[in-house]
């Protein structure tokens, strides 16, 4: 093993990292027309109103109707409101609460449903309005669009000449642009301040984290700091949002969940029976948080029990099946190969006579053949070399021998493939600092 | 006590001695530079593919046009730079076959590595798709392979919403998908623990017959699957080298015009996949060389 | 008896009901229900193991222990991404339900939650890992050396492989012509026969050994006979 640098070649090398550091950004910022860390987003305005179904002549609403025409029992009264019978439905056929939903009404179809009736804007509520900003992967193309459209906008600002025009003419032409301004206007393409600052942020970590290769440094360590927490909470929230809130909350909680996070979620069958089953899991969950309690740690135990259990369980008879029976049965199933070959024209010619089609010949294919008789000895002499309770002397340490050759192989071909993969990542890392942050690669 | 200095033999043999025993860190500068050259002057070469990636085309080419299948994105960005170009080329062959979608992850990442392929091939190059009809995200879900014992039996056992927080009874895709078994092809995209193993373990072997399963794995992961293929899986795609042949069959096939780079990502990374591999083998020979060099000397080879 | 037995039974039901849903599809129910519990617990082990992290953290900084001002980063990032991800920060309104601010999407970088996985979580995660390929090269150049046969045949294959992935191989093969009983050299041909058979049958007996023995082991811990997953901690 080779001595550490000294200190005055470390000093040197982090010197000249900086001094090539900062030359290659002037450079960048000062004579190259694409300016570092580009990022383009294109911005849309969603506009969603409430509405709600207008009810029809019996008073009740036309998605009640559905439910009540869609119930698999016998037909109920719709004036007496019989609910029993019929699944728990969040529209009930009461002359109770009309569905109300979020539509766009820019939509045409939407459109139409207000104009005729049968949809009916809530009053006292108003629109939501957001913007979606939606990253544009290739910057060249977004600096023309961006360019495009500015051009357009520029040449739809200018008003129309009246000359020669009707009013009405040139009524048409000016509401025919002041409707082409407006869609030109919507669809915004912006450089974003907070996507470049992000690549900056993100090129400055990968920094820090490659600056572990010269020596372990205190900007290592904060960056691998920031990543320790981050990923922390960044695993624990998608546990939470994607597995506990829909598949525990939602059943012990029904309604809280559906009013404040989970609108979608559709009614149980069985609300009550949910909730009970659910406090097993709500129990265990308790029982393995409480591992990080002073005192009581050893209740964790249990719900350890049930993971092992399970896991145990699965994992027994899918092993046997997937790794233990059908790859035995792949390992001596092609001992003799055949190809398949075109009949020849004798057979031909008697399956016409016959009035049939001939069917393909087959040929001993020695090279399938001598391939499945080595990957079987191969599987053989691996498992004798694996069986220690054998001593490996005699026929039994030259099989074992053979085993380890085949291992060899192995491992040498999981290397090649290891380097292959490793080679990647780091291609990929230099694609995102030589061109998403410096800008001079594609 | 200073050690002695050790007396190297002269000329060559001392040089390759010494090369032997050169500070790491002018290797990982070699590595920088071997990786960083072939990328800044865009080293592009052809791509022949074989047998294993024509394989994995013809699965998916042979399954009914319109069919429903399962992707599974089971891997994070540690292993983006590998997986993230099968998984676009994929994304895009399903698409242009007119097969609709169903995405899933097993890992905690895998979503929003879904979501990017969603966002940079299926939104651009098909946009008249829509969301619940032709594609739908399910998102993740915590419990590993229990996540496919359950959809083997069941979809809304494993899933009551899709990612998005829409009830499962509610999207029409899934209208008449009960269990895995109803999907016509399942792939998982995995970079190891859980992924591609454990779907032939807990799915394929469940029912053999009902689907086609295919994988693409990481070159690491690549040893522990082999020996599933062809038997339990009947395509299987292996590192970037098996993404760039998989993405020219498709690109063949199923040509796109605007922006193509996006379903090239495989082949522009196998340039500087060259340099590095020769590298690595010249560093390796340059070893055995010093190794031999240094033999018979105090200290030893090393 | 709470610390041992129980813990012990219920491992051994939960077990036993996967291994009777195998055989049995009457008890598929059960199984499923298990098998969800599990997810659930899953789930729960991601939260106990960011509890965990807290609690080591905060003992690091009150002990002012070496390397306390890195548990303080640590900390505070992992405080930060908690309140930006449970309060859903800047996420984009569901269009179904606008008014419902938790129901929103936040893993756009719009959101605070995703412009932290974008420009934070996922570079970090990403090199991480890339940093490997260094010292792949390092190992292989320092430690890779061929003294016997079979470490020969172990680099023999990994230069046959490593040639053939790249176009390397085909360069330095094609003038061999298909065809011939020899077409087998070139370099395509090699890396198949390397990996379909013999890669695959030595992995094959690798799989076949771990799943017995993982047979094995689920069945002594079902049975009860091995208890040391349940001791104390």
């Amino acid at each position: 093993m080779s001595a550490p640098a000294t200190k005055p070649n470390d000093r040197l090398l982090w010197v000249s990292l900086v001094v090539l550091g900062l030359v290659g950004l002037s450079v960048g910022k000062f004579f190259r027309p694409e300016p570092i860390a580009e990022a383009y987003v294109s911005v849309t305005t969603e506009v969603r109103t409430l509405v709600e179904e207008a009810p029809t002549n019996d008073g009740s609403t036309p998605a009640a109707s559905a439910a009540a025409a869609a119930a698999a029992a016998p037909a109920t009264s719709l004036a007496s409101g019989e609910a029993a019978g019929q699944p728990a439905d969040n529209t009930k056929t009461q002359p109770a609460q009309p569905k109300r939903i979020w539509v766009d009404a820019d939509d045409p179809a939407i459109e139409r449903q207000l104009k005729e009736g049968t949809l009916k804007r809530v009053p006292d509520v108003a629109q939501a309005v957001w913007d979606v900003r939606t990253p544009i992967d290739n910057r060249a193309t977004a600096r023309a669009q961006m360019a495009a459209l500015e051009k357009e906008a520029e040449k739809l600002s200018a008003p129309t000449d009246p000359t020669g025009l009707t009013k009405e003419q040139f009524d048409q032409r000016e509401a025919a642009r002041m409707a082409a301004l407006k869609v030109v206007e919507e669809k915004r393409i912006v450089s974003s301040t907070r996507d470049s600052l992000g690549i900056w942020v993100a090129a400055l970590l990968t920094l820090g984290i490659l600056s572990f290769l010269v020596r372990d440094n205190p900007f290592y360590k904060v960056v691998e700091s920031i990543l320790i927490g981050v990923s922390a909470a960044y695993w624990m929230l998608v546990a939470f949002w994607s597995t506990l809130v829909p598949d525990l909350f939602a059943k012990l909680a029904p309604d809280l969940v559906r009013a404040t996070m989970l609108p979608g979620l559709a009614p149980s069958k069985d609300p009550t029976q949910d909730f009970l089953l659910a406090l097993i899991p709500l129990g265990l969950a308790i029982m393995l948080l409480w591992r990080l309690m002073p005192k009581g740690g050893w209740i964790a135990v249990w719900p350890l029990a049930v993971v092992i259990g399970t896991f145990a369980g699965m994992r027994l008879t899918a092993t046997i099946e997937a790794d233990f029976m059908a790859q035995i049965a792949a390992a001596i199933k092609p001992a003799a190969a055949f190809t398949a070959v075109p009949p020849d024209e004798a057979a031909i010619a008697a399956a016409q006579a016959a009035g049939t089609v001939a069917s393909p010949g087959r040929a001993f294919d020695f090279g399938g053949t001598l391939a499945a008789i080595l990957g079987l000895i191969g599987v053989i002499t691996v498992l004798i070399y694996f069986f220690f309770s054998l001593e490996h002397k005699g026929v039994v340490g030259k099989t074992a021998r053979v085993g380890v050759w085949f291992l060899m192989i192995t491992f040498g071909a999981a290397f090649g493939l290891t380097v292959m993969g490793r080679m990647t990542l780091l291609i990929g890392r230099f694609e995102f600092l030589f061109g998403d942050w410096l800008n001079v690669a594609k | 006590m200073q050690p002695r200095k050790e007396q190297l033999p002269p000329g060559i043999r001392g040089l390759l001695v010494r090369l032997g025993r050169i500070d790491r860190r002018w290797i990982y500068l070699a590595v920088a530079v071997a990786i960083g050259v072939p990328m800044l002057a865009e080293l592009r070469l052809p791509e022949v593919p074989e047998k294993k990636a024509r394989a994995t085309f013809e699965a998916i080419e042979s399954i009914p046009e319109g069919s429903i299948v399962l992707l599974s994105f089971d891997y994070d960005p540690a292993s983006e730079a590998e997986l993230e170009p099968m998984a676009n080329a994929m994304v895009h062959h399903c698409a242009s076959r007119g097969h609709r979608i169903v995405f899933m992850a097993l890992w905690p990442l895998g979503k929003q590595m879904a979501d990017k392929t969603i966002d940079s091939v299926l939104k651009y190059y098909h946009p008249d798709k829509v969301e619940g009809v032709d594609y739908v995200q399910l998102g993740f879900k915590t419990g590993n392979e229990g996540v496919i014992k359950l959809l083997a039996n069941s979809i809304d056992g494993a899933y009551t919403t899709d990612a998005a927080g829409k009830a499962i009874s509610e999207i029409p895709l899934l209208a008449n998908v009960r269990s895995v078994g109803d999907f016509k092809l399942v792939a998982s995209i995995s970079a190891g623990y859980p992924g591609a193993q454990q779907w032939v373990q807990y799915a394929d072997s469940a029912m053999p017959e009902a689907f086609k399963l295919i994988g693409g794995t990481t070159g690491v992961q690549s040893s522990q699957l082999l020996p599933y293929f062809p038997t339990q899986m009947e395509g299987m795609l292996i590192a970037v080298k098996g993404a760039a042949e998989y993405e020219t069959l498709v690109t063949e096939k199923y040509p796109v015009t605007e922006s193509p780079e996006r379903l090239g990502i495989g082949r522009e990374r196998m340039g500087p996949q060259l340099v590095a591999h020769l590298l690595i083998i010249a560093l390796i020979v340059l070893g055995n060389i010093s190794m031999l060099a240094a033999r018979g000397l105090k200290g030893g080879a090393r | 008896m709470l610390q041992r037995t129980i813990p012990m039974l219920i491992l051994s039901a939960s077990g036993l009901i996967l291994i009777l849903a195998y055989f049995s599809p009457v008890t598929v129910v059960w199984s499923d229900t298990v098998v969800a519990w599990f997810n659930i617990l899953a789930g729960v082990a991601f939260v106990l193991g960011a509890g965990n992290l807290l609690a080591v953290n905060l003992e690091k900084i009150s002990s002012r222990r070496p390397g306390w001002a890195y548990a303080a980063i640590t900390l505070v990032s992992f405080g930060a991404m908690l309140v930006v991800g449970l309060g859903k920060w800047g996420a984009v309104p569901n269009p179904a339900y606008p008014d419902v601010h938790l129901a929103g999407d936040q893993d756009s970088t719009q959101s605070a939650y995703g412009w932290v996985y974008e420009y934070v979580l996922s570079p970090l995660t990403a090199t991480m890992f890339a940093m490997l390929a260094f010292y792949v090269a390092s190992a292989a150049f320092r430690a890779f050396r061929a003294k016997n046969i079979e470490s020969i045949l172990l680099l023999g294959t990994a230069f046959i492989i490593l040639l053939a992935q790249v176009a390397a191989g085909a360069f330095l093969t094609n003038w061999i012509p298909e065809g011939e009983w020899y077409s087998f050299l070139r370099a395509e041909r090699l890396k198949e026969i390397i990996l379909n058979v013999f890669q695959t049958s030595g992995m094959r007996a690798i799989l076949i050994g771990i799943a017995l023995g993982t047979a094995a082991t689920s069945l002594r811990l079902i049975l009860g006979i091995d208890r040391s997953a349940l001791s104390k901690g």
